[in-house]
């Protein structure tokens, strides 16, 4: 199994070959300076939702404890205040919604994953290609698939930037 | 109608929009800059004179003890809604017009959040001990009262920020590594760093794009959550007291269509003159513009609404303290005040209604100005003309601001423009990748 990195101008371009390799059940990867909407539906999908619920409910029941206690370690507390109160509810709600949104956040950064600077061939392709609103194309081929390889870079025009890396 | 207006392909538009920060290097930025600096400076002098001094250097009395300090915090609040409703509220029903706004609008939330937040920390009187109100454990065994309001406003501005900074700068990303890759390529090397930084290795693959989606549709959702229960919570640090003028259970709603009027009103004031000193007509267009216009008309009809049924509360109610703060909100000594804000209010909406970009884009301008002021009065009217005359006619006393309260808001404003400018200087303020996509989209139809 080989690896080749393509440099496509024109958006054009890159659905003619998104579509070719789909065709043949060739797996690849985009770069691009927008969501481009074939590449978005290779991406497995990962679980970013229960990031954000966790961090909401974990927060929430933390909150929630943290609501309780107050009623028993308040320092005005003479005269004792109702366990479950309306009056926790907006401070509740709004530290749920905190959590939910950093836990969320910091999902994304996990599964991007970002925080990875130069380490990979995309960074080192990206100045060159997108910079100019061109597409950065990797895909892993066979053997086999050597022809539709050859008919990708001539009906698109694509620029090899790097092959047979493994 | 068109949601862009330009000629430019995909490519070209993307190095225009990399380019637009130069365009600050003109006579109108540094004009703007130094205005803004200067009352900026003025805003940290009267800082230091209330950290010397207290905060009686302010007007306030013993019965209007709230007065400029909180009327500024309820009013930078509501100018901080529309950004996060035209993130998150359009994203979510799919308009694709706020593209071209978004960004700007939600660096506006973000920068009318932090002037918001100063205030209730400058008006505690013991502004050093502000994070008592934060629940962490201490050796004194003192803890906030989770049930106070006014802890309440302080966990829903902390929130609100967080929230609305992380999905501003989630939204950035893509944009921050093409600003890197210009600033690499041109050479320049201290901006290059920051960039690469601050652009946390992003590459834009199909893996992040996607992850990218599902974030902002996810922060988009709670912001809705949000940005609706946060202006709610100010207005209950009124709505729970028991004075007249503010024990009404119509606040949450008035106030959080109060917000979005005028928060609309400042994106207008904001964008009229952005769009042509950037030279940015094609991109934020009269048809973005009259949008926000319609928006705003419905927010200030629902004010409107909120007025008619705030007065008919008092009226249907019977209660002796509530008529009477309301006569001497009419007929007392600031009755102009009350009437001015009346005519603002009811009136702009109605004049704007008649308004078009295309043809009305001056007065658009000035009226967004008035639109300010007349809700900037508005909470002037609910938080000191309704504690200057409630039960007890004997304690009646009338607020007379000092030049420190004018300092603290107009140079709130000064630090308003002065880091908005900045966002213009350094930060693209069109969302570079979603016009891309928006031009990619057109082009396709």
């Amino acid at each position: 199994m080989k690896c080749m990195i393509l440099q496509v101008s024109h958006e054009s371009a890159l659905r003619l070959a998104l579509r070719s390799l789909k065709k043949a059940s060739i797996k690849y990867s985009v770069a691009s300076s927008y969501p481009i909407e074939e590449s978005l539906n290779e991406s497995s999908p990962q679980k970013l939702s229960v990031w954000f619920f966790m961090g909401g409910f974990l927060v929430g029941v933390m909150m929630y404890a943290l609501a309780l206690y107050s009623v028993f370690d308040y320092p005005l507390n003479i005269a004792g205040q109702p366990l479950h109160h309306p009056g926790f509810v907006p401070a509740i709600y709004v530290v749920v919604i905190l959590g939910a949104t950093l836990v969320g956040a910091l999902g994304f950064f996990f599964y991007a994953p970002l925080l990875h600077y130069d380490s990979n061939r995309w960074q080192e392709k990206w100045g060159g290609a997108l910079l100019e609103g061109g597409f950065l194309l990797r895909f892993e081929y066979e053997e086999k698939h050597k022809s539709l390889v050859d008919e990708i870079l001539e009906a698109t025009g694509a620029g090899v930037l790097e092959r047979d890396y493994d | 109608m068109k949601v862009l207006n330009t000629s430019l392909s995909r490519t070209e538009m993307k190095s225009k929009l990399l380019e637009v920060n130069s365009l600050t290097q003109s006579w109108w930025w540094r004009s703007l800059f130094a205005v803004s600096l200067a009352l900026t400076l003025i805003f940290f002098f009267g800082i230091w004179k209330l950290f010397t001094e207290g905060v009686g250097i302010w007007g306030i009395n013993r019965q209007v003890n709230w007065a400029f300090a909180i009327t500024n915090f309820v009013w930078w609040v509501g100018i901080g809604h529309a950004g996060t409703f035209i993130s998150a509220f359009l994203l979510m029903s799919r308009q694709k017009w706020r593209a071209s706004i978004n960004r700007s609008a939600e660096a506006m939330t973000l920068i009318a959040i932090a002037c918001a937040g100063l205030f209730p920390i400058l008006h505690l009187g013991r502004p050093l001990l502000f994070f008592w109100v934060i629940p962490y454990p201490t050796n004194f065994g003192m803890w906030p009262q989770l049930r106070s309001s006014l802890v309440w406003d302080v966990l829903a501005i902390t929130s609100y920020i967080i929230l609305s900074l992380v999905f501003w700068y989630i939204g950035l990303l893509p944009d921050l590594r093409s600003l890197y890759e210009k600033s690499k390529k041109l050479s320049q090397p201290l901006r290059s760093s920051i960039y690469r930084v601050l652009s946390l290795g992003w590459v834009g693959d199909s893996l992040q794009w996607k992850l990218h989606s599902q974030t902002s549709m996810f922060l988009a959702a709670l912001g809705i959550a949000l940005v609706v229960s946060v202006h709610s919570i100010v207005s209950l640090d009124f709505a729970i007291g028991v004075e007249p003028g503010w024990h009404s259970t119509i606040f949450p709603p008035f106030f959080v269509t109060g917000a979005i009027f005028s928060g609309f009103a400042m994106v207008l004031t904001l964008l009229i003159p952005m769009r042509h000193w950037l030279k940015l007509e094609g991109l934020i267009t009269c048809y973005h513009l009259n949008c926000i216009r319609k928006l705003l008309v419905v927010s200030g009809l629902m004010v409107a609404y909120g007025y008619i049924v705030e007065h008919f509360f008092i009226w249907y109610s019977g209660h002796s303290g509530e008529l009477n703060m309301q006569a001497q909100r009419a007929f007392g000594d600031q009755a102009w005040i009350y009437w001015l804000m009346l005519i603002l209010n009811l009136g702009l909406p109605l004049i704007y209604s008649r308004l078009n970009a295309e043809r009305h884009l001056k007065w658009m301008f000035v009226l967004s100005l008035l639109v300010n002021v007349g809700m900037w009065i508005e909470r002037y009217v609910i938080v000191v003309l309704s504690v200057s005359a409630d039960f007890l006619p004997a304690s009646w006393m009338n607020f007379k601001a000092t030049i420190y309260d004018w300092i603290f808001l107009f140079g709130s404003i000064g630090f308003f423009f002065l880091l908005f400018l900045l966002f213009l200087r350094f930060l693209p303020p069109v969302s570079i990748w979603e016009m891309e996509e928006l031009q990619s989209e057109s082009h396709q139809r």
